[in-house]
């Protein structure tokens, strides 16, 4: 039996850990990439906006 | 040079490469590792906490180049760098926190301890709050900008102080067992796992900090854009 860290069953704790790191993580890139798209039709509208009709 | 289109769909497939690497060094790392004489299984979540910890402090470095580069170059692509740094460094540093905090309660018993570590963590990510919410409640300009480096400088000078802080202070945190002098005392198994996953988080940090930083240089390009056009 370990010394400490054994006695409570550490599953819901690893589970909570990596699942909270790993949401963080992929919803920061998933907003940077939804950004990107949205930034991109901006940039597209702009130049569309500029070039002459 | 290549277009649009291409440099955003090499974005997305260097993105996928870089979690598929880290899902396989985390599946590793619960699945392979071998389990601690002293913790038990509690352990594994220093694969995901350690990984971080060294990625926050590292973003911190990365913000001191740029912001170095800020100071004495002028140059608005070092500064939307050095904004992506600041915030992929306080997102590591909330991580770092979390994690080590859901470790610390079957550990130690406690979910927070006001120890000199975890203090000086938690600095870490209240001063990285500090730099965003300066620069997003600030005008653009070299004014920010320069400011704004100014801040990044502080932030750095906290990393040597958290990684003393288990050498200077009496600490719950156990001291470095991994960069120290007179080498590691981690097992050589469980070191190499480590290693891996702290490769796959460098990658992952890396790719969102190229992520960011390009859509911030997008979006000042796109504002001054419109001005142009008003």
């Amino acid at each position: 039996m370990p010394d400490f860290g054994g006695r409570t069953d550490p599953t819901p704790f690893i589970a909570a850990a990596y699942c909270i790191g790993i949401f963080l993580i992929a919803g920061y890139g998933l907003i940077q990439l939804r950004l990107r798209k949205k930034l991109r039709a901006l940039e597209m509208a702009l130049n569309e906006g500029d070039s002459p009709r | 040079m290549i277009d649009a289109k291409k440099q955003d769909r090499l974005t997305f497939g260097i993105g996928l490469a870089v979690l598929l690497f880290a899902s396989f060094s985390w599946f590793y790392a619960l699945r392979f590792a071998p389990s601690d004489e002293a913790q038990g299984e509690v352990y594994r979540i220093m694969y995901f906490h350690v990984p971080s910890a060294i990625t926050a402090f590292l973003s911190s470095f990365i913000l001191l180049f740029f912001s170095l580069w800020t100071l004495f170059k002028r140059s608005p692509v070092a500064a939307s760098w050095s904004k992506a740094c600041a915030e992929v460094g306080f997102m590591y540093t909330a991580i770092t926190l979390i994690t080590g905090s859901i470790w610390g309660r079957p550990t130690w018993g406690v979910w927070w301890e006001w120890d000199a570590r975890l203090t000086t963590t938690l600095i870490l990510a209240l001063l990285y709050a500090g730099y965003l919410i300066f620069t997003n409640s600030m005008a653009p300009g070299s004014q920010r900008d320069r400011m704004a480096a100014a801040l990044g400088l502080i932030i750095a000078i906290d990393i040597p102080i958290i990684y003393k802080s288990v050498e200077w202070w009496r600490t719950l945190h156990q001291p470095p067992s991994l960069l120290r002098s007179g080498g590691s005392t981690m097992d050589p198994e469980m070191r190499s796992i480590l290693f891996l996953c702290m490769f796959a988080m460098f990658f992952i940090a890396g790719w969102l900090l190229w992520l960011r930083a390009v859509n911030l240089q997008l979006q000042a390009k796109i504002e001054e854009q419109s001005h142009q056009a008003r």
